[in-house]
């Protein structure tokens, strides 16, 4: 198993502020992740790479924050749903009320 | 009877009506400009090229906003619309401010110890729920 520092030497002094920044969470990624990862990059899916990445790094807060994301998206599917029928509603209501105040108004 | 009942049909129609987290006076354009600052951040934030500086500053500054929007919710209409409290919630916007704000707390005290990249993509995070608030107040799906 590679160490920070055998990493560091591997990279030079080109990569060397990202071995500092990325370098210890990149040596906890599985074979397997770190095959992923280079696919991901190769085919241009940086997005998936970093999510891969993280997935390694910090799993806690940041796995928190991502869930409670998928929470409101779906409770403001809902609330949109609920408010557009509600609007439906008024729609309805509006015009059925405009009949009776035209006929009020004499028209 | 008749005239209390139409007035309670009406009441209904008009909570109904509304979307399920409310907010008013100041609230509403703070919720309104953190969105918007939100917006125009997240993409740097996803491409990761923020300053860790930069991110640890926005976590904390995150967590103090979050707690703004969980300590003035209420699930009481007389309390929204009379008393102190700035935002109306129904029980699952209730829940989901409270989470939000101790998810939030929680990435503050962890991000003077995270790398830039575990930084970057919990800014990335925020702004998006922070977009996901306004979205609750409009009425709006993505």
């Amino acid at each position: 198993m590679m160490t920070l520092d055998e990493l560091k030497t591997a990279v030079g002094t080109e990569g060397a502020k990202a071995a500092e920044l990325y370098g210890a969470d990149v040596l906890k990624m599985t074979a397997e992740d770190a095959r992923t990862w280079i696919q991901y990059v190769f085919v241009g899916d940086t997005i998936a790479a970093y999510k891969l990445f993280l997935k390694t790094a910090q799993p806690d807060a940041l796995a928190e924050l991502t869930g409670l994301e998928a929470k409101w998206a779906a409770a403001n599917v809902k609330n949109a749903d609920k408010v557009a029928m509600q609007e439906k509603i008024a729609d309805a209501i509006a015009k059925a009320m405009l009949a009776l105040v035209l006929a009020m108004v004499g028209l | 009877m008749k005239k209390a009942i139409v007035m309670l049909a009406l009441m209904a129609l008009m909570l109904a009506g509304c979307s399920d987290l409310q907010a008013r006076g100041q609230m509403k354009d703070t919720i309104d400009a953190q969105a918007q600052t939100a917006g125009e951040l997240k993409p740097q934030a996803v491409a990761g090229t923020l300053s860790l500086d930069t991110c640890i500053v926005k976590i904390a500054e995150n967590a103090v906003i979050f707690n703004q929007y969980d300590a003035a919710k209420t699930l009481n209409w007389f309390e929204y619309a009379f008393g102190n409290k700035t935002i109306w919630v129904n029980p699952t916007y209730s829940e989901l401010l409270g989470q939000t704000a101790a998810a939030a707390d929680l990435a503050k005290t962890q991000a003077t110890t995270r790398p830039a990249s575990w930084c970057n993509a919990t800014v990335a995070a925020e702004c998006s729920l922070l977009m996901r608030v306004k979205q609750a107040k409009d009425g709006k799906k993505d």
